[in-house]
């Protein structure tokens, strides 16, 4: 197995795992945004960053 | 936006919004797998090996997420149709945004070419295959090219005569698409999983370099170009603050997945070591350049090359209807706001398209599909989506410093300003990068825009009118509908909406309804919904009269509502408005032999969540002797409860017509009115009437003659009437020439969930 192989399947793994992740981190603020009915920016942050389910 | 009063009798205006998150995604996902994916295999492996091809769409997937989430922020909080255009606007002025519209224009005619481009090679090539091309006297690449040519000339032509595929129609397409696509990728891994030798025709995995991935990187980020025509179509998405950056983000997933899949299926379609294939396969593979992917699918399944052509055709031309009119939008923008000559904002009387904007996009597509060689094609419509993506995250970064405690966000991107910062540096990389796969894409590309540049100082600056709506978010208005029965009469020939709201008047008055007179127009892909109002004109004046003729007895609302496609504009309203009956007029010409009733009137009945009550040749305020159909089924009593407001109070009499099949069972129908009605109605206005006959439609409408109006209920059998074949109320609907009402009541549970969801 050569490096190149090791190397390009791990960045393959890693660049659409982080794809996935933030497809689920954005789907899970758009979620709250909107359940919740923020708006601004600061609200959200807010709610977001600082422990929201 | 609309603002509804019917204390204050205004018209207002609203547009239809009728595509969900699915349609909109959709949207993205055919857009990006218009082409690229069929071009950019073959040619990315030739340039970067097996693995580079798969790093070049997993790397490519996530730096297009990036710019993903950059538009899925500006377009939540900004979801006016226009994209980059708009986001612009807002956050630079006036001169920012002229050069985003300018390359946006640029960069979807470009990609259509490519579509174009591709379309052509793939037909030809596959006829080629068949041995049917032997006569052609002039080389395959010229035929490539006149057929490329041919086919952009047809489609913009299409997009003249406004019948483009509809968000919806385009929708099922790339579903379509993506799941040929899947299913390409999932039989890969089960060949590889069957001979996992072939997973040896990833070694070498980067024969070439790493420096080869920039290359391919940049040539095939084209294949990721669709959220834009997500955010062009903010005006008629449905909850857009939610839905519109949701799409976004799962086209950019679901198309670079596939890309994943379908670019390892290539690779491993072939078995190293077979006698037609010298050398290692992926160098077999990238010899055929953009016509290498068609090549190894047809190894990997049986049919496969007649698989891919047949996908690359629908494919490839759903995409480059889309990017014409995507382009001709772009240029219609900014004639509308006088950046560019006011002709480019013209439209079309007899075909309401901007047929100026359209013919300048014409040029582009045809001149670059027809002289400039693919992979420049490619690299130049790549280069310039690069810089347009590159300004949207400069975008975002500016919007969110300046006003971000001004807008509402439906969405927040999660590490910023890193990852728009990361998508900048990369994509500008990329685009300096292609300069190695094609020298002429960076002359064509700077040229454009230092041409851009000087017609913004030269000639714009000064023109650009001040749009009213400088921030505009289109705002779904959730309305409260309390205690009222709605009754919503539809017009879309305003000419016959007075016969239309007589006919109704005295169900609307047994109601005591609240009447909804919805005027619908129709607007063209081309125009966007919210400049319809500005151009398309509408027959105010009789709207008005109809009305004026209601308001002195009902309170009505009275709406102009800008839709692409009348029928599900009547559908969308009625679920907006909790509808409790929508009336409609029919002539009794059936247009269409493919419809019983109408474009309009047929999908109305099988899809509203409400009653509905059809109008033909009625006349009359009221009716003395109506005769009425039944066979004991659901829709009867509604049909009798029709007949009884129609009824002359009094003189009018109910004939209850059943018709049993010889040695069939008679239907009671004293005791079905009994069951059903009960006391509502008077018994003596009741006067059934019997018959036996296996020709129910015959006898009804030799019956009717006696009677001024027949109340029938449309058919339940909805199999029937997708297959387009018209059942015994249809057949008398159409044959009879008397005063008919059709109707169908609503369905209860099933109609309440459609209501609600």
């Amino acid at each position: 197995m050569s490096l190149d192989l090791v190397i390009g399947l791990g960045l393959i793994v890693l660049a659409h795992g982080f794809s996935t992740f933030l497809i689920l981190n954005s789907r899970r603020r758009i979620d709250i945004i909107d359940r919740k009915g923020l708006e601004t920016e600061r609200e959200i942050k807010k709610e977001i960053d600082h422990g929201a389910k | 936006m609309a603002q509804n009063s019917h204390h204050d009798h205004r018209i207002t205006t609203e547009l239809s919004r009728e595509l969900n998150l699915l349609h909109l995604t959709m949207m993205g996902v055919g857009m990006m797998i218009g082409a690229g994916v069929f071009l950019g295999v073959g040619n990315a492996i030739q340039e970067s090996g097996p693995g580079g091809v798969l790093l070049t769409f997993a790397l490519n997937g996530m730096i297009a997420m990036f710019t993903a989430m950059s538009y899925a922020e500006l377009s939540s909080a900004i979801p006016r149709a226009g994209g980059a255009y708009n986001f612009a606007r807002i956050a630079f002025g006036r001169g920012t945004s002229f050069m985003a519209g300018w390359m946006e224009w640029f960069a979807s005619s470009v990609a259509g070419s490519l579509y174009a481009v591709t379309f052509a090679i793939y037909t030809i090539h596959y006829f080629e295959q068949l041995g049917l091309m032997g006569w052609l006297p002039i080389p395959v690449f010229y035929a490539e090219k006149i057929l490329g040519v041919i086919i952009a000339i047809t489609f913009v032509y299409i997009n003249y005569r406004g019948a483009a595929e509809t968000g919806k129609t385009g929708a099922l397409f790339a579903l379509g698409q993506t799941a040929t696509l899947a299913v390409i990728g999932v039989v890969g891994i089960a060949v590889a999983a069957n001979d996992p030798t072939r997973l040896k025709n990833f070694e070498p995995f980067l024969p070439l370099g790493w420096s080869k991935l920039l290359v391919t990187m940049g040539f095939t980020y084209v294949a990721f170009e669709g959220y834009e025509v997500i955010a062009q179509a903010g005006d008629e998405a449905i909850e857009p603050r939610k839905n519109l950056p949701k799409a976004m983000l799962y086209s950019i997933f679901v198309a670079a997945s596939t890309y994943l899949l379908v670019a390892f299926a290539a690779v491993v379609s072939v078995k190293a070591g077979a006698p037609d294939i010298p050398g290692e396969p992926w160098r077999w593979i990238g010899s055929f350049g953009e016509r290498g992917f068609g090549m190894a699918v047809a190894r990997l399944i049986p049919y496969g090359g007649f698989l891919v052509t047949i996908t690359v055709i629908f494919a490839s031309t759903s995409a480059l209807n889309a990017t014409i009119y995507s382009a001709t939008r772009a240029s219609y923008a900014l004639g509308r706001d006088r950046m560019l000559p006011a002709f480019f904002s013209k439209i079309s009387q007899k075909t309401r398209t901007p047929h100026i904007a359209l013919f300048f996009t014409a040029c582009i597509v045809i001149l670059v599909a027809g002289f400039l060689p693919t992979m420049d094609v490619a690299s130049s419509a790549s280069i310039m989506f690069l810089f347009l993506f590159l300004l949207v995250n400069i975008c975002v970064i500016k919007v969110r410093r300046n006003m971000g405690d001004e807008l509402s966000y439906g969405y927040l991107m999660p590490f910023f300003p890193v990852l728009p910062i990361l998508a900048i540096g990369i994509q500008l990389v990329l685009a300096v990068w292609l300069v190695h796969m094609s020298w002429l894409a960076w002359i064509v590309a700077p040229l454009w825009i230092v041409i851009g540049f000087t017609t913004f100082h030269a000639y714009s600056k000064s023109r650009a009118v001040t749009s009213e709506h400088e921030i505009v978010v289109l705002e779904e208005e959730k309305r409260e509908v309390r205690g009222k029965y709605r009754v919503m009469i539809p017009v879309a020939n305003p000419n016959n909406a007075i016969q239309l709201v007589r006919n109704g008047f005295r169900l609307c008055s047994a109601k005591n309804a609240q009447v909804d007179l919805l005027n619908l127009v129709a607007v063209p892909e081309q125009l966007p919904l919210s400049n319809a109002e500005d151009y398309i004109w509408t027959s105010r004046e009789a709207i008005t009269e109809a009305m004026m003729y209601l308001t002195t007895t009902f309170p009505v609302t009275t709406t102009i509502r800008y839709c692409r496609n009348i029928a599900r504009g009547i559908i969308s309203a009625a679920r907006e408005r909790r509808t409790d009956m929508i009336l409609m007029g029919w002539t009794g010409e059936m247009a269409r032999r493919d419809y019983i009733f109408g474009s309009t009137i047929d999908p109305v009945i099988e899809k509203a969540p409400c009653n509905i009550v059809v109008f033909k040749n009625c006349k009359k305020p009221s009716y003395k002797r109506i005769l009425v159909p039944i066979a004991g089924g659901p829709y009867s009593p509604f049909a009798l409860e029709v007949a009884s407001i129609m009824m002359d109070a009094n003189e009018g009499v109910i004939v209850p017509f059943n018709i049993a099949p010889p040695g069939g069972e008679t239907l009671d129908i004293e005791a079905y009115i009994k069951k059903t009605i009960g006391d509502k109605i008077p018994a003596e206005k009741f006067q059934p009437k019997y018959f036996v006959s296996r020709y129910v439609a015959e006898i009804i409408i030799h019956e009717a003659q006696e009677y001024d109006l027949i109340v029938i209920g449309a058919s339940q059998e909805k199999a029937l009437r997708q297959l387009r074949r018209s059942t015994i109320p249809e057949e008398v609907a159409r044959r009879s020439n008397k005063s008919l009402i059709m109707v169908k009541p609503r369905k209860g549970f099933k109609s309440l969930i459609k209501r609600v969801i």
